[in-house]
């Protein structure tokens, strides 16, 4: 197993480094002055050109490409990811403080996504072709096809507005601070986005679970006498994680893009909101630094799912 | 629960139902498809008494599992099965609820399966899943007693270090191993009757001998009657009592193994037993039954033989022969079967 | 075993979840808030700010949105885009509009408790005016007297900032200059007990303008948690206290907005036009429209040959109904503007443009306009009125024979057009020019071409120039606005940028919340806080 982490491991680096390449390429190539843009068109005077001037330099957005890039891998080896182009502060720090938001964003929401797909996976697989069935099948239509900022503006409609059951913006009250506080606003957003991410899952671990149900050791259980939920949970179920397993570890990057359009809509502060400003208003050294978060996700999220694979399935252990 | 007490007991079951073990009565099995109804058996009877070997004979499709199956409700849904009894100790299997039949599954009535690599969850230990099988019958489940059962399982059917073993995975078993295995699963309760299905097909010829040696001895050690369903002749005379010989899904010949080897009154059988490869006689070519098994979702008019038969005539071609006594214990369902006597 | 692993796994991650919970909500109970109702209110940003509260830092909406709440300035400017004094109690322009003396409150203390006197202003402008400071604004003070000499390093100091007194101020113009009250007398006025060490170069960086709990403004900072909300408390020091005890700015998208003022998650919020019908809707509510100062324009790029004819410039004006645009795209919720100068600052009598089809074509054709030439229409796109706005003109140009092809284009990408002189037209909006029409110049004077200011279509009109220096020149607010009336016929009949509409400012406001003065765009800064209440 540890030959094999370390293995995978150089590959990510190596893999890292020419994301970096091209992520800070890309993003230093955009057309477009973002410190020009800072000062609107009608608030323009005369020591605007030296202001702009001046910042470049300071930002060191004068010099050529490589050197700029040398100058921020050297910096990013020690943990410096430069400073926010608008406000000065540390990428990190500003990343830091959103990452937690999203976290818990995405974890909930991933929570829920498997609490809607393995239940009803599982009952469809049973009852095939039944009204269940194909209702679970529906649902899970719905859930890949209804964009999911749509959702989200029917529910705050609903949820917020006709029936005031739940606040619709934001993660907490300021002037109510409390867990439950915390959990009462996350439990719109974290719902969105985990009935978004349910519908692939069920889909897989629905024909996981047909595949499983008509295996030979089913049948050995059914002829030991074991009632039918014990054959499908502890025999069918089990085999059917493998394939599963994997197929949600892989799909983390998918929870953060949904994670995005869920924080702007709900206010939730956490990485989308700042990945969609940073974006608009050109900081560079915001968007490498949140380019960088996703590609080490991307890559976590693949290794993850080969260890996972690992794990679960006895036959593929490594010695 | 000794052997000795089994034995008393169930000649004292049989004195009181007076009757056998297993009494299959007119099972008959539709398959219902997209292609139409196959009927995959039709009309079988077939009695198993206590102690007995009886080996159930055919070709692929001759209807030999679906039968076997049958007797325990292990077909899938898509499966119609109609039949006058199925009776076990004198109850209706077919009557029973789906809890009260899941205590005779893997209790008084053990199952092997033909491929043990795809018939044991590989993601479960072999020990978890002979424990399990010991566990579902307890009348108070106690995890460390099926556990210990487990190991004392695999110890009794040949499986070398079964202490270490009982955590290992099916993967990493031999093919005899593992169905070792499966014998302990199917013999842990003690059960009255075994059903096995092509137990040593999926193996090579080798290890045959060793699970047939293993086979006979735990039905010699807990007396159970045996369902032996085979295609193959010589692990017929290896083991069985009876031999049932069933073709197109119905049944053309029973008798007792040692009449029947000498002396076939089907058709059907005889070229069978001609067909064998034999060590003591020498021949230039081997002899098989010309011809290919009759397609199930549109058999043959009259007799289902009758394309293969030397015997054939035109009666064959209309009329189906039923199943009838040719004398001592002998059946057969052959228009001309005095022919063969 | 391997289910017990699965399990272990869920439950790890729902505590790890709800860690992370309880530690991203806010830590500790605010202190001073009971929480009640009565004595918070919720206020919508319309943006997130950038969390840097300076003066000194690039001009964000809402970032000065918060600034209003706790920093306070010479003179205010309040809704009706009329110089207030605040923390100068009175002030003197002298008849030549070379001095102005300002008069300052006695008795007054920062929040922190520290006496508040002219030193802390005379700090105040001698950074604003340093450009060692990278202020962006810092160009606006050319016009003091001895900020020239200082930046050429012949002086130490600026001559034309002087404290005679605690409580008095005084500014020394260069030349004539009644627009640089305007300019420079509503600068936030920043502590020099706290700032003053610094050197020049390095204020701006200071961690204050993060957490600036030290102002005179009506509220204090307390805390800014990233994108949830900024809380600001009621400073007792203010020479006029608030009655509101706590302040919460809270950034979200308009939806959400919406949706809260109904719920009553927020108290005071912009909204437009589109959400009319449904504020307008909810019972708790009352709305308020304010006409704004910015208005949205299209500038015709003058360095390009064929929009230097006048012609070709009032015929694009004939050729739109703007009135029509306005009823379409903002649901009547605008004004239609006919020069740079503020509706009120207007002389009667402009030319209305009104749509007249026939007349533009003939100017067009006077003016030799080729009939085969397409001219681009760039702007950012975002905004629903100006994204409507764009395609009516192009189709009220084709009805006059002007081919013209929209361009969406990112804000970074402007700059460089304006630079290169590549554009043809460009929508976009913006600008107040409504508190002293001599800001106007920065726009309109041949001096100020960019990038030497903000003259982005290369306009030049020696005569336009000529007349609204001579209003500059002088205190006398009678020969002022003589001057002016003449300078806005001339630029109405030049047509230097196609003046569009004003939309109004919509806000909403909690039928609890007594006082609030909705400011003219969703933009602007908030107008004496202090003075709102809320009731029941």
């Amino acid at each position: 197993m540890a030959a094999f982490l370390v293995r995978r491991l150089s590959i990510n680096v190596l893999v890292f480094f020419l994301i970096t390449i091209a992520i800070f390429a890309l993003v230093h190539k955009t057309p477009g002055d973002p410190i020009a843009m800072q000062i609107p068109a009608d608030q323009l005077n005369s020591s605007s050109a030296e202001f702009i001037a001046q910042k470049r330099a300071e930002l060191g957005l004068d010099q050529s490409l490589p050197v700029q890039y040398w100058h921020w891998l050297t910096n990013a080896l020690q943990g410096n990811l430069g400073v926010s182009l608008l406000n000065g502060r540390p990428v990190t720090e500003v990343l830091g403080e959103r990452i937690g938001p999203t976290v818990e964003l995405m974890g909930v929401g991933l929570l829920i996504s498997l609490l809607i797909a393995f239940p009803l996976g599982i009952l469809a697989a049973r009852r095939r072709n039944s009204w269940l069935d194909y209702g679970a099948t529906v649902v899970s239509l719905g859930s890949v096809s209804i964009p999911v900022f749509f959702v989200a503006l029917i529910v705050i409609y609903v949820f917020t507005l006709k029936f005031q059951w739940f606040p619709s913006s934001g993660i907490s009250d300021p002037t109510n601070p409390s867990l439950l506080n915390t959990l009462h606003h996350l439990v719109l957003p974290a719902v969105i986005l985990g009935f978004g991410n349910s519908g692939p899952f069920m889909r897989y671990v629905r024909s996981s679970m047909i595949t499983e149900l008509g295996a030979d050791y089913v049948r050995t259980a059914n002829a030991k006498g074991a009632p039918p939920t014990r054959v499908v949970l502890r025999h069918a179920f089990r085999n059917s994680l493998i394939p599963v397993l994997t197929v949600i570890a892989a799909n983390l990057p998918q929870l953060l893009a949904g994670a995005v359009v869920i924080e702007q809509v709900f206010a939730w502060p956490g990485m989308g909101q700042l990945a969609v400003s940073a974006v608009n208003q050109h900081d560079y050294s915001v968007i490498v630094g949140f380019a960088l978060l996703i590609a080490i996700l991307v890559l976590v999220s693949n290794l993850l799912a080969d260890v996972l694979y690992t794990v679960v399935d006895p036959r593929v252990r490594l010695r | 629960m000794s052997d000795g007490m089994l034995a008393t007991d169930r000649s004292y079951a049989e004195s009181v139902n007076n009757g056998p073990l297993l009494r299959v009565d007119g099972l008959s099995v539709d398959f219902h498809t997209e292609d139409g109804v196959v009927h995959a058996v039709s009309d079988v009877s077939l009695n198993v008494h206590a102690g007995q070997i009886v080996a159930v004979v055919g070709e692929s499709g001759s209807g030999k599992t679906v039968t076997a199956m049958s007797v325990l409700r292990l077909l899938p849904k898509s499966a119609e099965v109609m039949a006058d009894a199925i009776a076990f100790r004198g109850t209706d299997l077919q009557a029973m609820s789906p809890a009260e039949l899941r205590k005779v599954r893997g209790g008084p009535v053990g199952m092997i399966f033909q491929d043990p690599m795809t018939a044991l969850n590989p993601v479960m230990t072999v020990g978890a899943q002979v424990a399990e099988a010991v566990l579902l019958h307890q009348r108070k489940p106690d995890k460390k007693a099926a556990w210990a059962r487990a190991v004392e399982l695999l110890r009794l059917v040949g499986v070398p270090d079964p202490a270490q073993r009982v955590k290992q995975y099916p993967h990493e078993f031999s093919g005899g191993m593992r169905q070792r295995a499966m014998i302990a699963m199917a013999i842990a309760n003690d059960p009255d009757l075994i059903i096995a299905d092509e137990p040593t097909t999926a193996l090579d010829v080798t290890i045959q001998a060793q699970v047939l040696a293993l086979l006979k001895k735990a039905q010699a050690e807990t007396g159970a009657a045996t369902i032996l369903i085979t295609h193959d002749l010589g692990v017929v005379a290896e083991l069985a009592d009876a031999v049932v010989v069933m073709y197109a899904g119905r049944v053309v010949e029973t008798g007792g193994v040692q009449e029947l080897f000498a002396n076939p009154r089907h058709p059907y059988t005889k070229g069978l037993l001609a067909s064998l490869p034999r060590m003591d006689v020498e021949v230039d070519q081997l002899d098989p039954i010309p011809g290919n098994p009759p397609n199930m979702a549109d058999p043959p008019a009259g007799c289902a033989f009758h394309p293969r038969c030397p015997l054939a005539r035109a009666r064959c071609e209309t009329e189906r022969p039923l199943l009838r006594d040719v004398g001592a214990g002998r059946r057969s369902a052959c228009h001309f079967s005095e022919e063969l006597a | 075993m391997f289910r017990n692993r699965i399990r272990t796994a869920v439950v790890g991650l729902t505590v790890a979840t709800l860690a992370v919970a309880g530690c991203t909500g806010p830590s500790t109970t605010p202190s001073g808030g009971s929480g009640t109702a009565a004595t918070s209110l919720n206020v919508y940003l319309y943006q997130e700010p950038a969390g840097v509260f300076s003066p000194l830092a690039p001009i964000s909406g809402p970032d000065g949105q918060v600034m209003s709440f706790i920093y306070e300035r010479l003179l205010g400017v309040d809704p009706n885009y009329k110089l207030q004094p605040r923390l100068a109690e009175s002030y003197e322009v002298s008849p030549d509009a070379t001095t102005f003396t300002f008069k300052l409150r006695s008795g007054l203390k920062w929040s922190d408790g520290t006496p508040f006197t002219s030193k802390d202003v005379l700090f105040t402008y001698n950074l604003m005016a340093n450009p060692k400071t990278t202020s962006t604004t810092a160009g606006n003070y050319a016009g003091v007297a001895g900020v020239k000499d200082f930046v050429d390093g012949k002086a130490t100091s600026i001559s034309g900032f002087s404290a005679p007194d605690d409580n008095t101020f005084v500014i020394k113009a260069a030349k004539p200059n009644f627009g640089l009250l305007a300019l420079i007398g509503s600068a936030w006025i920043l502590p020099e007990h706290i700032l003053g060490k610094d050197a020049p170069e390095a204020v701006a960086k200071n961690a204050f303008f993060r957490k600036p709990t030290v102002g005179m403004g009506p509220y204090t900072f307390v805390d800014y948690k990233t994108n949830q909300y900024v809380h600001v408390t009621a400073n007792p020091n203010f020479f006029s206290p608030a009655k509101i005890k706590d302040v919460y700015l809270k950034p979200m998208t308009s939806d959400n907005a919406t949706a809260q003022l109904g719920n009553g998650g927020i108290d005071i919020a912009s909204f437009s036009p589109t959400d009319l019908e449904t504020v307008a809707g909810f019972n708790n509510i009352a709305t308020q429209e304010k006409p704004g100062a910015g208005f949205v324009r299209i500038a015709l790029n003058q360095a390009k040959p064929y929009f230097k004819d006048v012609k070709v410039r009032q015929a694009f004006l004939y050729a739109l109904d703007r009135k029509q645009i306005v009823q379409t795209v903002l649901a009547g919720k605008a004004e239609v503007r006919l020069s740079n100068f503020a509706k009120a600052n207007e002389p009667a009598g402009l030319n209305e443009y009104a749509q007249d089809v026939a007349k533009a074509k003939q100017l067009l054709a006077e003016a030799g306009w080729d009939a085969n030439r397409e001219v681009q229409l760039q702007w950012v796109h975002g905004q629903r009125d100006r994204d409507a706005t764009a395609t009516i003109v192009q189709n009220q140009l084709a009805a006059v024979g002007v081919k013209v092809k929209l361009v969406n284009i990112q804000a970074a990408e402007i700059p460089k057009t304006y630079q290169e002189k590549t554009y043809d037209m460009v929508l976009y909006g913006g600008g107040n020019y409504a508190v002293d029409s001599s800001t106007i110049n920065g726009i309109t004077s041949c001096a100020n071409q960019y990038p030497a200011g903000g003259n982005i279509n290369y306009f030049c009109n020696a005569q336009l120039d000529d007349l609204m220096a001579q209003a500059n020149a002088t205190a006398d607010e009678a020969a002022r606005k003589a001057l002016y009336d003449q300078a806005a016929k001339l630029e109405n009949d030049q047509a230097d940028l196609m003046w569009l509409y004003s939309p109004y400012g919509l806000w909403a406001v909690n039928k609890k919340v007594q006082g609030f003065q909705a400011p003219g765009s969703q933009d602007t800064l908030f107008w004496d806080p202090a003075s709102w209440s809320i009731t029941g």
